[in-house]
């Protein structure tokens, strides 16, 4: 029912366009997320091939609430082109597109091979056309889109796509929707470059009814009641009225945000008119988000002398991290990188490693082209930017991500690289105890998605928002935190940053809940990702609205096999990787030491017990602690005897020392360097 | 006879009244039915969107041009479309001031807004959150809208007395 029901494949080579049911999926997957990996696990696409190579598979999945009012997300799928040894990588999008495509009458669109010019995809409810994009190649990603309208005389078709970045095959670049949706961070803009494909362009007018339109009703009612009047109302009027944007700033309460390349966590001589509180008293100029939800939690503002835009994710990019403290060049900096179609974490990570290598003397300006990386240079970030997304002069180096890079520089640069698989790590919130472990352990983040660290950030706009002090703020979130966990995992204290013994079973619970999101099409921001923020909407309840919203009895437990085969079969896949590329992980040596400064002075990351969290985790998952990779006796209840097969003939070529113990030999080696 | 009036500085673009209202009336969600409609557009990387609905015209051309009498007007004064009598012609749409009518796309009927027949208050009004929606008798919506608007000068006038 609330399923379009159909699956469009589309091989841009041979420009075939096939439409095939959802339905032989929903039972083992459900939607969004795990039948999206259930169609790229039976893609067959080759682990050797980097994320860049055309028979790599593109896919857009949306879940069976995705155009009801419980859902509006979609996830991008590819083999990731930034990911260290090119593993399966997803994204989230949100906006008017997801809900567009199930309009249309489209789960799932499944984009291989590549074109042989320049192209778009327009869908246009049950007509599917590759057109030609030669005229729209080099475009920013607003004038692409302009454009497109204009083309198709519709401004309601709702419009995906890449920019320049994204043509020229930055492993960073991202693909982005209508102002500022995006599915950013593993490099999918590469992946569209890399198939020639400038954007997917859709019109949809079908509707989507539910089963049980009624029991739905019902069930949103409650949903509606919690966020308006009940817990999550306080979140939800935050979002309405400061948006994202409110957090960010309180990162500096605890000293969680970063200052400069992850040397400081003290943002010195913190000024109001710095933060975006007032920067958005000046400049906002409305509200922008997702289809059917009143949240409406990105901020679009209009700028004097930078011009209008809209943002969620990029207020720690070129901020703190660049050493920059003008709200004005930050919105010019990631604006320009928008235009361009780059994630701005990888980008302005980059070129706050850049900057400290130059103050270090491992690099000069003659390796950036004669542009002195002095800390927070406008000019500095805006060549970054610039040469990164045409890859041009030093930003050809910079292109596939931080690793290659410091391999290519070389000089010991590896040492200041902060990243976890490539990605540059988060500056918003440095890593602190258990909660930091995937960034600090690789194979951690290759397992676990790391629970929320920003605890910290959530009760100073909550105690306004209540009337109280920020003392018992602090208590109410840290109450809500234990009752959360005590319901899920039995334990009142696992969300603790030290409480490494029952960490990993917070961890899975957090992991969960956000695939249940992923695989359903809800929000992952209003569910029980994010129980700090007085957030509710857990696996159980997405289970009951898929039920009544598709017809097909579905349970939580069914939900977490979902959850759990798209798991295990993405752990399996990043091991093929692994075993046909072989890349090494390399560690973040800086997020090794004790922290400096700030509130968690002294704090140091724990690699022996973050590698005790991974084993629960694996315990937890039906992984083999000694080997990382999934049960057979897991794989086989699951109904995926096939990825246990292709495991088993990779274990019998050759055992490979595990990761861990390659990574630990090198962290012994580098520490009495690091110690001088 | 009562209006839903829309309030462009409350708005936030949602759609949740689009979402609601096609599911209400329709039993599925789809802005193509939606009886009211939010435009959006973006200008300069700025979003804007106006809600545009049927705001029940006294002296309604809608019902004047309907060459089969299809559109009556009830009780409440709300102008209603009877679907077996409607012939899918369009005229409505055309002479409609504000662009509030629509074509089902399947039965080829006029669909309009009937604020919710039936129902305690037109749902759209019920659940937008922001509050740009209400649903106020006509006597009252000149000082209403007076009233949203004279905010910003009351803001000033306060700020001046403290």
């Amino acid at each position: 029912m609330s399923n379009a029901g159909r699956i469009l494949r589309v091989d841009l080579a041979e420009g075939k366009i096939e439409k095939e049911p959802t339905s032989s999926y929903v039972r083992d997957y459900v939607g969004g997320l795990s039948i999206g990996t259930k169609i790229f696990w039976d893609g067959g696409v080759p682990p050797e091939i980097t994320g860049t190579d055309p028979r790599n598979m593109l896919i857009f999945s949306t879940g069976p609430l995705t155009g009801t009012l419980l859902g509006n997300k979609c996830v991008l799928i590819a083999k990731s082109p930034i990911y260290t040894n090119k593993t399966i990588g997803n994204a989230g999008m949100g906006g008017q597109f997801p809900s567009e495509m199930k309009f249309a009458g489209y789960d799932h669109i499944v984009i291989t091979g590549k074109a042989e010019e320049p192209a778009y995809l327009f869908i246009n409810n049950d007509d599917v056309e590759i057109k030609s994009a030669k005229h729209l190649w080099g475009l920013d990603v607003y004038e692409t889109q302009t454009r497109i309208r204009e083309e198709l005389k519709d401004p309601d078709v709702q419009i995906a796509c890449i920019g320049p970045a994204g043509e020229n095959l930055v492993a960073f670049s991202l693909v982005l929707h209508d102002i500022e949706n995006t599915a950013s961070r593993v490099g999918h803009g590469a992946v569209m470059g890399s198939k020639n494909l400038k954007a997917v362009a859709v019109r949809g007018t079908k509707g989507l009814k539910v089963a049980d339109p009624e029991a739905f009703m019902a069930l949103w009612k409650q949903y509606w009641e919690y966020y308006t009047a009940g817990r999550g109302r306080y979140i939800f009027r935050t979002l309405n009225r400061e948006g994202v944007a409110i957090h960010y700033d309180h990162y500096m309460d605890k000293d969680t945000a970063v200052w400069g390349n992850f040397d400081s966590f003290v943002v010195p001589n913190r000024k109001k008119e710095e933060e975006i509180g007032d920067f958005m008293n000046k400049y906002l100029a409305g509200r922008i988000g997702c289809a059917f939800c009143p949240a409406q939690c990105h901020e679009s503002y209009n700028v004097d002398g930078v011009g209008g835009g809209a943002t969620c994710m990029f207020y720690t990019g070129f901020r703190w991290v660049v050493k920059n403290k003008n709200l004005k060049t930050w919105w010019k900096l990631n604006q320009l990188c928008q235009r361009y179609g780059m994630e701005t974490l990888s980008a302005s990570g980059i070129t706050a490693w850049l900057m400290d290598l130059y103050e270090k003397g491992i690099i000069t300006a003659a390796d950036t082209d004669g542009v002195p990386m002095e800390w927070g240079s406008e000019e500095a970030c805006m060549a970054a930017i610039e040469k990164m997304a045409k890859r041009e002069g030093f930003g050809e180096l910079l292109a596939e991500g931080i690793v290659p890079a410091a391999k290519k520089i070389g000089r010991d640069s590896i040492s200041y690289a902060v990243q976890y698989r490539n990605l540059n790590v988060h500056p918003g919130y440095g890593p602190v105890g258990a909660t930091g472990g995937t960034n600090i352990v690789p194979s951690a983040s290759e397992v676990w998605t790391h629970p929320p660290v920003d605890i910290h950030a959530h009760y100073p706009w909550l105690a306004p928002e209540l009337g109280v002090s920020l003392e018992e703020a602090q208590q109410i979130v840290y109450g809500w935190l234990s009752d959360f966990t005590e319901k899920t995992t039995g334990d009142r204290d696992s969300w603790k940053e030290d409480n490494y013994e029952k960490y990993a079973d917070f961890a899975v619970v957090n992991e969960t809940a956000i695939s249940a999101c992923d695989i359903s099409g809800h929000c992952d921001w209003l569910s029980d990702r994010l129980p700090q923020t007085g957030c509710w909407w857990g696996p159980e309840d997405i289970a009951r609205a898929i039920s009544v919203a598709t017809g097909m009895s579905c349970t939580t437990e069914m939900l977490l096999d979902a959850h759990r085969r798209r798991r295990l079969l993405e752990l399996t896949y990043l091991r093929l990787c692994y075993d046909a590329l072989g890349e090494q992980e390399e560690i973040s040596l800086k997020l090794l030491q004790p922290r400096p400064d700030g509130y968690f002075k002294g704090w140091i990351a724990d690699f022996e017990k973050v590698l005790q969290v991974t084993n629960r985790y694996y315990e937890l998952m039906g992984i083999d602690p000694a080997t990382g990779l999934p049960l057979r006796k897991e794989l086989e209840r699951l109904g995926l005897k096939d990825a246990a097969d292709r495991l088993e003939s990779l274990q019998l070529q050759e055992t490979p020392a595990t990761a861990e113990e390659v990574r630990q030999e090198a962290a012994s080696e580098e520490s009495p360097k690091q110690q001088e | 006879m009562k209006t839903i009036v829309w309030d462009p500085a409350k708005c936030n673009g949602c759609r949740v009244c689009e979402a609601i209202c096609s599911f209400v009336k329709e039993g599925e969600f789809n802005p193509v039915k939606s009886r009211g409609k939010v435009v959006r557009t973006v200008e300069r990387q700025i979003p804007f969107s106006v809600w545009v609905s049927c705001l029940q015209c006294e002296e309604a051309f809608c019902k004047a041009i309907c060459p089969t009498g299809a559109i009556s007007t009830n009780d409440a004064g709300v102008k209603i479309v009877t679907e077996e009598k409607c012939i899918g012609c369009k005229m409505c749409m055309i002479v409609c001031p504000v662009g509030a009518i629509a074509l089902d796309p399947e039965s080829g009927v006029a669909i309009k807004c009937d604020q919710c027949r039936g129902l305690e208050e037109p749902q759209c009004v019920k659940y937008c959150y922001p509050g740009a929606l209400q649903y106020l008798p006509s006597e009252r919506i000149g000082i209403a809208l007076a009233r949203a608007k004279s905010e910003k000068f009351l803001e000033i006038a306060k700020g001046e007395v403290a």
